[in-house]
């Protein structure tokens, strides 16, 4: 035990600067996605969306081809926005034509109108009127919207606590006749089955 | 035990010899209450090491579910869950996300969690502090954490009594702030209560709050008017403190007076303006709402026919089948084309004091694989502690918690007709499953949503619209709800 205590320091001294190398790069590393490799791993340019300057790297939810669950998928937005405009930028890809064997479950031209984030952190969405009515109803594919966009928000913002989803400004008791929209979805939607 | 480990054994050495390059090593689970040891074989593949998941779900006795909207893997622990996917390095644990260094992944068909997911990920699952000494390779799964298991009150004619039951008994201290607050101070505990601030309304304690403050967790018990004196003291099995607060001086003095048990369900909240919770012996009346209706058509099934269509034909039957088999009285929400919101139909079926609830749909989604019927009970995650308690006063409704008392049993409804279609139909295609579903949420009976199939598959769709299949729907429903008529009137007897 005692002829171990001298080196005792040595190693104090090589975690110290493991970790301070640890730390520097995690505070330089873009984005906190860092080791990420996600389902298609592909990056969809978008119109909108300027891509030139740093950029962030996000995961949609978005709908699989075969097994009608989500999955995710990696998509980059510029860092130096706000926390609204990057908001807006990840609902934008969400909305986006996904690529080859991924749907999204947002009805075809559904706008993201505007976006208010309150003092407790509750995200408010307003949607354009087709979310609701081009939707093509039943319950699974409700959760499906309606996870889509909470997943992919609470996932992604640390500092979004809640999400509520509005219609043409207005509050929504469902989407599409099942899910409780009443309210800001504070937790994941998940959907528990025994294996 | 000693054979399944073999087994284990067994594998890990077919997969060394299968898979290039990989390093099989074992280590040490010690639980420190004494309980147990417990050796895991790893594998180590590009320099990361890998424990299968069936030893992790064993050794910290989780179980394992299928999240089928994120298409993950849930462990779950107590109520807790944690999400594995293969190929990410992002777990969900309590609904939020947490990424490590290294993705699950599947070696030669056997799916392979990280060491890193079981150090920093698990221990956010499992109520127990973890430390990982890579040394000595040991894995030491520390003494359980406190816990407040519940938060309940009883009101007596000169004094009211707060009990706290934890998990272990722990030391406790009381700090006067009279006349308005008593504080018992806790060590850090952790709590989910689900009537917490606990909204008492007597003479001498108006409402009881825990708090986590500065390491420490507080109950601050805000005292009424008529607050005199007050009395604490700890008691096991469970182990709970108790306190008494009086309306006359010298409670603190008098003999302790003899335990009665909390009165468990008597603490309403104010804003509950419900009527009152009832236990249901049996079934007297049934409540059937047919999905859809009026402006809301639901899913369109063809050119001239609506989800809002077959939920009538098939409740309407459902209606039939159930007085002539049960004798018991049968509401529907609504028996021709009319339009009602989900919390209206709830309304109706709390008013006619109907005893069990059932909502007809038929379930469509994105692609044409998913099928199946499917029975919903309601998932009531906890009201998010983001929002400050004026706006969730605001915002709470009466309806908001209704469900939750009723939960167990709108399960077990759900389990006795997936059953009942299982048998009838000899096939596993019935499930039962959660959503957060606004009809269901502010009932106060065993509730279920049946989803009768998916429109998006084409077989379901064939059958959707058939009287053979409407004719077994029928029939597995009302024998679901007779095997659970019986249920209730065994436990009312015992
Ligand atoms: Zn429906």
């Amino acid at each position: 035990m005692v002829e171990r205590r001298w080196f005792l320091p040595i190693v104090l001294v090589i975690i110290g600067i493991f970790s301070l190398g640890l730390a520097l790069y995690f505070l330089y590393s873009p984005g906190h996605f860092g080791s990420l490799s996600l389902t298609g791993n592909e990056t969809t340019q978008n119109i909108d969306i300027r891509l030139s300057g740093p950029t962030k790297k996000i995961a949609v939810f978005l709908v699989t081809g075969d097994g009608g669950s989500l999955t995710t998928l990696e998509k980059e937005i510029p860092s130096d926005l706000t926390l609204i405009e990057q908001v807006k930028a990840v609902i934008q890809n969400l909305i986006s034509k996904p690529p080859e064997g991924l749907m999204t479950p947002i009805p075809d031209g559904t706008r993201l109108q505007s976006l208010f984030i309150d003092s407790s952190g509750n995200a408010y969405l307003d949607f354009s009127r087709e979310i609701q009515q081009s939707h093509i109803g039943g319950l699974t594919a409700e959760l499906l919207t309606v996870g889509s966009i909470v997943n992919t928000l609470l996932f992604n913002f640390k500092e979004i606590k809640g999400v509520q989803l509005l219609v043409e400004g207005s509050e929504i008791e469902t989407l599409a006749g099942h899910i409780d929209c009443t309210k800001p979805f504070s937790q994941m939607l998940m959907l528990e089955n025994k294996t | 035990m000693v054979y399944t480990r073999l087994k284990l054994g067994i594998v890990l050495i077919l997969l060394l010899g299968f898979v290039p390059s990989s390093q099989a090593n074992t280590l040490e689970l010690v639980f420190e209450d004494g309980r147990s040891r417990n050796t895991l074989y790893t594998l180590s593949e590009g320099g990361v090491e890998y424990i299968p998941l069936n030893q992790v779900v064993q050794a910290f006795n989780l179980s394992r579910n299928w999240d089928s909207l994120n298409g993950m893997i849930l462990l779950s622990y107590r109520g807790r869950t944690a999400s594995i996917t293969p190929d990410q390095p992002i777990a969900i644990v309590e609904r939020r996300s947490y990424s490590f260094k290294n993705s699950p992944k599947y070696i030669e068909g056997i799916l392979m969690i990280p060491l890193d997911y079981v150090i920093n990920i698990l221990p956010l699952l499992y109520d127990k502090e973890m430390s990982w000494d890579s040394s000595r390779r040991v894995l030491r799964i520390g003494s359980s954490r406190i816990e407040i298991a519940s938060l309940q009150h009883a009101v007596y004619t000169d004094y009211t009594r707060i009990v706290i039951q934890t998990n272990k008994s722990i030391a406790y201290k009381v700090v006067e702030k009279l006349p308005a607050l008593l504080i018992l101070d806790l060590p850090e505990a952790s709590f989910i209560l689900p009537n917490n601030p606990l909204q008492v309304g007597s003479n001498v304690v108006k409402t009881v709050k825990v708090i986590n403050s500065y390491g420490t967790t507080q109950v601050l018990i805000n005292l009424g008017e008529q607050f005199a004196s007050y009395n604490h003291f700890a008691l096991n099995d469970p182990p709970r403190i108790v306190i008494d607060v009086y309306s006359t001086p010298g409670g603190g003095n008098t003999a302790r007076k003899e335990e009665k048990p909390p009165l468990v369900g008597e603490s309403l909240n104010p804003l509950d303006i419900l009527p009152k919770a009832r236990t249901p012996t049996t079934v007297r009346a049934v409540i059937i709402d047919p999905g859809h209706g009026g402006r809301d058509n639901g899913i369109a099934l063809g050119p001239d026919l609506w989800e809002k269509d077959i939920t009538l034909t098939v409740a309407q039957k459902l209606s039939e089948s159930i007085r002539r088999r049960l004798g018991v009285r049968v509401i529907l929400t609504r028996n021709a084309n009319e339009n009602l919101s989900p919390v209206e139909r709830t309304t109706l079926a709390n008013s006619t004091k109907a005893d069990l609830f059932i909502s007809l749909h038929v379930n469509n989604s994105f692609s044409p694989n998913t099928r199946g019927f499917e029975v919903y009970t309601l998932d009531a995650p906890g009201t998010s502690d983001n929002t400050n308690p004026e706006a969730l006063l605001v915002k709470a409704s009466a309806l908001d918690h209704a469900q939750e008392t009723y939960l167990d049993k709108s399960e077990r409804l759900a389990n006795y007709i997936v059953t009942a279609y299982n048998e009838e139909t000899k096939s596993k295609d019935a499930r039962s499953k959660r959503a957060p579903l606004l009809v269901l949420k502010g009932a106060i009976m065993p509730a279920v949503q049946i989803e009768m199939g998916y429109f998006s598959n084409p077989v379901d769709k064939e059958k959707i619209t058939q009287e053979d299949f409407q004719k077994l729907i029928v029939k597995v429903i009302t024998d679901g709800i007779i095997n659970f008529k019986r249920y209730l009137e065994q436990v009312s007897l015992n």
